[in-house]
């Protein structure tokens, strides 16, 4: 089997990948070695839960064919000088060179630390100085940080800078209701990636 | 160091070379062994020196008499002494299925020629003076076993080669092999390079290093063998220059031989001991483990009841030794797929018996391409990719359990499982289902019911299963059943060169588009290599199904004739489609309720191929199966088998649906007369000696491989044909290689045998004697030692005219 050491949730992990007849064994395998450990079963909701808050991307909510690696805080996956070149390199090099980035994919913490904040889904706004600059990607109740979370785009025709981020007042529309956040390039939980890397 | 060879061989234990000597008596002598130590320092020089004739399976029982008669005249032959006694040995028997074990292994040896005995406690006396009878049924005498001197004989056949031009070079280690682009072999040592068009791997335990270095895996695992050898025993020095025979107390597990004036003890342990499981140490050579005689109490204590004098002499010496293992305890001999000219003959547990026989096999391999018999049950191309090192020391240490256990026709073993299960095992589990392994694959072997009888679980009579299996054929020839049947061997053929190529290959017809038929693929002599279904899906893919336990197999066989071209692609899908079996005269009527496609005789003849959907998904639907009922054998996206199984019982219970396994399976085959590869099939009969003349298309245009033998055969007409043969039998039905008789003289063997619960008939199906082989002919099977009446019937025993295959 191959295994490889990348997580979808942020901790430190494995994915392995098997011939499908012998998932049955190998599943059966690492239940009788976790249970010492306390292993659980985790399902769909809990990855993604985990993902919104390593601010990890979802293919369909948070990149699609509208959002740029550029956008979406990718560039460390862009090769740029690779030999043979790569679909839609023109365009990203035009991107580049236009200047400080006017759209960019942010993290997203409601201010309420309270377990009656709300939970961010899809499409609210999100609110600079009162004005709506963007809104929410995907969102989670994140249960590592005990908060509401999510992501979204922000725009700024000066650019999306750090100090832009940083000097607003942040909210987040929630059912007509304004709710003050934080916002910050890096994900919330384990910026450093010393989990993954322990 | 020569720098050229036409064969390398890799390792100078016994078998290394044997390979070396059997390769010069087959005229190729410009051969070189390389041994990175003394000839001898693996596993050879500390061996028992035994040489029994004795197995349980037909092919080693082959192998090993092929090893004495060689050894009993190898000395004067090469003119180098060995000290080899052909004692004779006895076996004891303490249950009644070990008396049938017996029974069946001299009928088999009879009908190789090697005269066993089955022997009365009083007669084990007259030949072992010493054996306490007490509980003891019955005995097997093979009179050609006996003991061999290993360093002797290794040196004796190291002479017989070197005198015909083969160079040994010792202390010489290979430290790495490459493949040149000439397809050459390039042997790299401690001493210098060499160069080779083709290499033996005989390196032994160290077999899987050899391996590893040209990408190979080989399942080997070194376990530890003890024996212990006595001081001088009174009772013995004073018969002077007489010999014992051997002594094998399998019930109990362990063999007993004189040496010199003491007696040798070595059991085969319950606590089996693995060595080396990270690597091997580098420098262990002509060395042994430390003691362990705790291990061994239970058997010494209990072979000094069985033999008294055992206990009067103290242990002089201990011997505790490493010994390969392959999973099944069986050698790896054969070619390496994708490695042309790269062959393997290594993980000899019993390599001194085996050693003369196993030149024989690889020697052929190298110089004619294939040997004059089909081996497979040792063929190193029997494991498949899924076997690595946990399998092998799981099963290897069962193995070693059992290495004197009963060889029961059918019994499933339960180490190294499950490794391969299909979607719907838990399924099939929570129903009771019973499960074996075939190629990895688990697949359900009967069905158990509450209320039937639980033992015998395996007999040499029918086994308590038999209710199962009776009930289950029942539902297939009278309602409808299903079969979930993973991990049949399934290539996907493409290409524009694909019909043309397919053509050659077999000797049948290549099916027009939407149609399937059986067809068998040839050696140069004729020799039926292997059985598969060819399938033409009519949009330029073929598809090839064949044997799970095959995959490896032929796999090697259709790449190493693919066309340089590449005008022919070969995708192995075997594990990406899993297969549901539906069979019965209820089989259209449940599958109609689960498809829109139109599957009535017009639409969906017999043989014939379509994509139906079903379930969620769409499935290769053929119409074909292995039972002889109306069927279909439905190939699903792998993903889809559970859920598409779940339908198939929903929709088949108002209809009285039965699971049913792989033992109903072969009872209902063998009523049709359905031929069982390795089985019945081997590269040792051609299709006109299996009467499968209906599938070769002799006058081919475009030729095919073997077609000049088969048209000599055809002239000369076969010595042999395969007829099925309706048994009077009692509670044991004929087990495989049964010998056939007319009169007193032997006339065929038996390839299998069985109950056929639709006929209420015991069949067993033979190549007989061409003069013999017309139905209403009165013949005799023997089974268990007793001669059975057997009249050849006409093939298919069951719904001759396939009405119910067309229905």
């Amino acid at each position: 089997m191959r295994a490889s050491r990348i997580t979808y949730v942020g901790e430190l992990g494995w994915e392995l990948y098997l011939p499908a007849e012998h998932c049955l064994d190998v599943y059966e395998q690492l239940l009788e070695a976790g249970a010492p450990l306390g292993l659980a079963h985790a399902g769909y909701h809990a990855m993604g839960a985990c993902r919104v808050e390593k601010g990890y991307k979802h293919w369909s909510h948070d990149i699609g064919d509208e959002d740029t690696p550029l956008d979406a805080g990718l560039g460390f996956t862009v090769a740029w000088d690779k030999p043979g070149g790569f679909v839609g390199r023109d365009a990203l090099l035009a991107q580049k060179a236009a200047g400080p980035l006017r759209r960019r994919l942010v993290q997203v913490m409601l201010e309420d630390a309270s377990d009656t904040a709300p939970l961010l889904y899809h499409e609210e706004p999100i609110v600079r100085d009162g004005v709506i600059v963007g809104s929410i990607r995907s969102g989670a109740w994140g249960h590592r940080l005990g908060r509401s979370i999510g992501m979204g785009y922000v725009s700024c025709d000066d650019g999306v800078a750090a100090d832009w981020l940083a000097s607003g007042r942040w909210e987040v529309e929630v059912a007509c209701r304004r709710h003050p956040c934080r916002v910050q390039l890096q994900p919330w939980y384990d910026p450093r990636n010393e989990r993954i890397r322990s | 160091m020569k720098t050229h060879a036409r064969v390398i061989v890799i390792g100078g234990g016994a078998v290394g070379c044997s390979a070396l000597y059997h390769l010069t008596q087959l005229g190729l002598t410009d051969v070189v062994l390389l041994e990175r130590d003394e000839l001898t320092a693996g596993s050879t020089w500390h061996a028992a020196g035994n040489c029994p004739n004795f197995s349980t399976s037909w092919n080693v029982i082959k192998l090993q008499r092929h090893s004495t008669r060689l050894y009993s005249t190898l000395a004067e032959k090469v003119g180098y002494d060995i000290n080899y006694h052909v004692t004779g040995s006895v076996r004891l028997a303490h249950t009644r299925d070990r008396v049938d074990e017996f029974r069946h292994v001299v009928s088999q040896a009879h009908a190789q020629g090697i005269e066993f005995e089955m022997l009365s406690p009083a007669e084990i006396v007259e030949r072992h003076p010493f054996v306490d009878t007490t509980g003891i049924l019955a005995g097997l005498y093979d009179p050609y076993d006996g003991d061999i001197d290993p360093a002797q004989l290794t040196q004796a056949l190291a002479k017989g080669a070197r005198d015909a031009g083969a160079k040994i070079y010792r202390g010489t280690k290979v430290t790495s092999i490459e493949r040149l682009p000439s397809g050459e072999w390039r042997v790299h040592t401690d001493k210098g390079t060499i160069q080779a068009e083709s290499v033996i791997n005989a390196a032994g335990y160290r077999g899987g290093e050899i391996a590893a270095m040209v990408g190979e895996y080989l399942p080997i695992v070194t376990l530890s063998h003890q024996y212990l050898i006595t001081e001088d025993i009174p009772a013995l020095v004073e018969r002077g220059d007489a010999r014992l025979p051997l002594l094998r107390d399998p019930d109990v597990s362990y063999y007993m031989r004189q040496e010199r004036q003491g007696l040798i003890l070595g059991p085969y342990e319950w606590q089996a001991t693995a060595h080396w499981l990270d690597r091997i140490p580098d420098e262990f050579a002509n060395q042994l483990f430390d003691d362990d005689l705790g291990r061994l109490e239970q058997y010494i204590e209990a072979a000094c009841e069985r033999v008294p004098i055992l206990g009067t002499a103290g242990v002089k010496k201990v011997i505790n030794g490493p010994i390969p293992y392959a999973p099944d305890g069986n050698p790896l001999i054969g070619p390496a797929p994708g490695l042309p000219g790269f062959y393997h003959c290594c993980a000899f547990t019993f390599g001194i018996a085996q050693a003369g026989g196993a030149g024989k096999i690889i020697a052929e391999w190298v110089a004619h391409g294939q040997p004059e018999w089909d081996v497979w049950p040792l063929d190193s191309r029997r494991y498949l990719e899924f076997a690595n090192d946990k399998f092998v020391l799981a099963k290897a240490i069962e193995t070693y359990q059992h290495e004197y256990g009963i060889g029961y026709p059918a019994e499933e073993r339960a180490a190294g499982r499950p490794a391969k299960t299909s979607p719907a095992y838990l399924r099939l589990a929570a129903k009771g289902a019973k499960f074996g392994a075939r190629g990895g694959w688990e697949r359900a072997v009967y069905f158990p019911k509450a209320g039937d009888p639980t033992e015998p679980e395996a007999s040499f009579r029918r086994p308590a299963w038999h209710k199962a299996i009776e009930r289950e054929c029942e539902a297939a020839e009278k309602r409808v059943a299903v079969l979930d049947l993973p991990g049949f061997t399934k290539f996907e053929v493409t290409g524009a060169g694909a019909p043309a190529w397919l053509d050659h290959m077999v000797a049948g017809v290549v099916p027009k588009p939407g149609r399937t038929a059986l067809n068998y693929f040839l050696n140069d002599k004729g020799g039926i290599v292997t059985e598969m279904t060819l399938t033409n899906l009519g949009d330029g893919r073929y598809w090839l199904i064949s044997a799970a336990a095959g995959e490896k197999h032929d796999e090697h066989w259709l790449r190493e004739h693919l066309p340089a071209d590449g005008s022919v692609r070969i995708d192995n899908v075997s594990a990406r489609y899993g297969s549901l079996i539906v069979v019965g005269p209820k089989s259209r009527e449940l599958l109609s309720q689960l498809t829109r496609a139109d599957l009535s005789n017009a639409a969906f003849p017999w043989l014939s191929v379509r994509t139906i959907d079903i379930g969620y998904t769409k499935a290769v639907a053929l119409r074909v199966n292995y039972v002889g009922e109306l069927g279909w054998e439905l190939h699903v996206p792998v993903e889809h088998v559970l859920s598409v199984y779940d339908l198939i019982w929903a929709a088949g219970e108002p209809l009285g649906i039965a699971d049913y396994g792989l033992y109903a399976m072969d009872s209902l085959r063998l009523e049709k007369c359905y031929r069982a590869w390795k089985g019945d099939l081997t590269t040792e009969y051609t299709p006109f000696m299996a009467s499968l003349d209906r599938f070769v298309k002799l006058d081919k245009p475009g030729g095919f491989i073997g077609q000049a033998a088969l048209q000599r055969e055809a002239a000369a007409g076969p010595k042999e044909r395969f007829v099925p043969l309706i048994v009077e039998a009692t509670d044991a039905d004929a087990a495989a290689v049964s010998i056939v008789y007319d009169g007193d003289t032997q006339v065929g063997l038996v390839t299998s045998g069985g109950y056929g619960y639709r006929l209420k008939q015991s069949i067993a199906l033979a190549y007989v004697r061409t003069d013999l082989a017309v139905p209403g002919t009165v013949l005799y099977v023997e089974i268990l030692g007793e001669r059975r009446r057997a009249v050849v019937g006409k093939e298919p025993l069951y719904d001759p005219d396939n009405l119910r295959l067309r229905g």
